[in-house]
């Protein structure tokens, strides 16, 4: 299995504390990877280096076979989009315009939006199901509609990886399996390496094929769902006692609410 | 969709709304002119033959008077409305405008300071007073930025900075009045805009440095779109966030100084202009730029008629009309900023 990001012995200190002590993780090309832990535990600060927001104190961090550094910044979108954490802006630019930014990366300085673009655009509005309010205001968009207008916003920049910072955690369970859906849809169909964290345990296990598991800044566990999303690993990295169920070969995570939940 | 009014319908209205000002701008005026004589005035040229049409003195009001007057204020409206366009995509803020800013203070402060340490005095250059103007608000562009935390805190905190900035300039530039009595009445006139210095000299600098200015900006709209985003997605999306910005700032207070070199400080021209057309076409830039260059003189050249006409034969400063008109909207643009939040 070839690599999409590879991360090695990456070191990160901020004001002198020590965030990352020596993490190696490697993500796997095509496929589904969720980062897990609790709060606080590095997911974040992660994200941040795999997007080039941070950079590594010591180590290195290759896309492909080439160093992150190496790339200017429209090469580096080009190689991979970043659906951010839900924060919308107060700018009315309809959802086809804000779409059509996507395009930048692509695009020369003199060059305007061709006849490609366009179909480029009506495709990844398409497969977000947002052909209909293309032509909405994106402040009159619900927190579901919105997040499926960032993603297809970073599907039209039609790189091969896609980085989301915690795309479900604001939405109700209906728009989490739509969002997540989605997500995996462009893994299956158009092999998209999507890489995000999420805090739903069993979404990670319905939805994932790799599991990246932090704590403090160190990593955890990293492989496939089953054997990441164990008892023992769950219940040191969260300090909440969980029950496991298997379904088919997909761990289903209980965790012990109360004492007597399960008496 | 609200944004049902086409650059087409609306920009050919607002050329002829301009052209209407322009005209009457001509016209308008102590010396009663009227609109024949003065066209008849404007074919024969620059250069004056005797005729028994119009007097030396009414050719002399109409081409180096009245003419550069309307010119500057035209090419100052430009630079004002997209100089404030920028600065709003910069600092990711709808207020945000080089006047509230503290950047057109900078700007005058810089002149103050250079005619009291004697750097503008006597037999000074057309450049000179530019130049002490853009070091003037890059410095204060750049204490707003350090002040502020730039772009990431928070827009009131923004906004707050550059009240701050504005009395700490203001009261340098009253210690400077008290200490050069002698030059307190041109420090005044920076301080309260008048198109009233308008001369062929003044218009020429001014076109070019509009063209240096506002020509490069043609080739950022899309990265002025996306600048309105966070910078964590305007930078994923492929825009070296910090080189753009840098250029951008740099063009813009550059013509925004020159312009207060020539007109003084001249308030709210890129706080109203960039709004209305906002509201009207919606944010893309590749539309507001062009708007606001059509809207921006609009606003002088009407500002300027009523400075002159309000309180004839006496003239009021141009920057009183439009301080006027553009703080109501400012308060609006508060509350609804508040009720947003």
């Amino acid at each position: 299995m070839s690599s999409a990001i590879v991360m090695k012995h990456i070191h990160f200190s901020y004001r002198e504390k020590s965030m990352f002590n020596d993490v190696s993780v490697s993500f796997p090309q095509g496929e589904f990877t969720s980062l897990i832990g609790p709060n606080g535990s590095g997911k974040t600060t992660l994200i941040r280096h795999l997007i080039r927001q941070l950079t590594p104190t010591k180590g290195s961090l290759y896309l492909g076979n080439k160093e992150i550094s190496s790339f200017n910044q429209k090469e580096l979108a080009r190689s991979l989009s970043y659906v951010p954490q839900y924060s919308p802006i107060e700018y009315d630019f309809t959802v086809y315009e804000s779409v059509a930014m996507g395009r930048y990366a692509h695009q020369g300085r003199f060059s305007v939006l061709d006849s490609r673009d366009h179909s480029i655009i009506q495709d990844s509005l398409r497969m977000m199901n947002l052909d209909n309010l293309s032509h909405r205001n994106i402040i009159e968009l619900s927190g579901g509609e919105y997040q499926r207008m960032l993603i297809s916003r970073a599907i039209a920049q039609q790189s091969r990886i896609m980085v989301l910072d915690e795309p479900v955690s604001h939405l109700d369970i209906h728009h989490q399996k739509e969002i997540l859906q989605l997500l995996r849809n462009l893994v299956d169909e158009k092999q998209v390496t999507v890489i995000t964290t999420l805090h739903d345990l069993n979404a990670v296990s319905a939805f994932s094929d790799h599991v990246v598991m932090l704590l403090d800044g160190a990593i955890v566990a990293q492989g496939e769902v089953e054997h990441v999303l164990t008892k023992e690993k769950l219940e040191q990295v969260y300090n909440v006692e969980v029950d496991i169920e298997v379904f088919g070969h997909k761990p289903l995570i209980l965790p012990r609410w109360n004492e007597n939940q399960f008496s | 969709m609200k944004k049902g009014v086409r650059l087409g319908v609306i920009l050919p209205v607002l050329l002829i709304v301009l052209a209407l000002l322009f005209a009457y701008s001509l016209v308008v005026g102590a010396a009663g002119i009227e609109i024949s004589k003065t066209l008849q005035i404007l074919f024969t040229g620059r250069v004056y033959h005797a005729t028994p049409a119009f007097s030396a003195a009414q050719h002399t009001i109409i081409w180096n008077l009245r003419l550069p007057r309307t010119l500057m204020a035209l090419l100052v409206g430009s630079v004002l409305a997209v100089g404030g366009m920028v600065y709003q995509a910069l600092f990711r803020n709808p207020m945000a405008d080089p006047y509230v800013l503290g950047i057109s203070s900078g700007a005058a402060f810089g002149v103050a300071l250079g005619a009291y340490v004697g750097f503008l005095s006597g037999a000074t250059g057309m450049w000179e007073v530019p130049a002490a103007a853009f070091g003037g608000s890059l410095l204060a562009s750049l204490l707003i930025i350090l002040l502020s935390g730039g772009t990431r805190r928070s827009q009131t905190t923004l906004l707050l900075t550059g009240i701050a900035l504005n009395f700490f300039l203001s009261a340098l530039m009253t210690l400077l009045m008290y200490l050069n009595r002698s030059q307190l009445q041109a420090i005044m006139q920076w301080t309260m805009g008048s198109f009233s210095s308008g001369s062929w000299d003044k218009v020429a600098i001014l076109a070019v440095v509009s063209l240096i200015t506002i020509g490069p900006l043609v080739l950022y709209t899309k990265e002025l779109d996306i600048l309105l985003l966070n910078e964590d997605a305007a930078l994923s999306l492929g825009v070296s966030v910090k080189k753009v910005r840098l250029i951008l700032l740099l063009l813009s207070t550059f013509g925004i100084s020159v312009t207060v070199a020539f007109s003084g400080v001249i308030g709210f021209v890129g706080l109203m202009v960039p709004h209305i057309f906002r509201l009207i076409t919606g944010p893309k830039h590749k539309n507001l730029l062009l708007l606001s260059l059509v809207g921006g003189p609009i606003i002088t050249l009407a500002s300027d008629i009523i400075a002159k006409t309000a309180v004839s034969p006496s003239e009021l400063p141009v920057g009183v009309i439009t301080a006027l008109a553009g703080t109501p909207l400012f308060f609006i643009l508060l509350v609804q900023y508040r009720r947003n939040r």
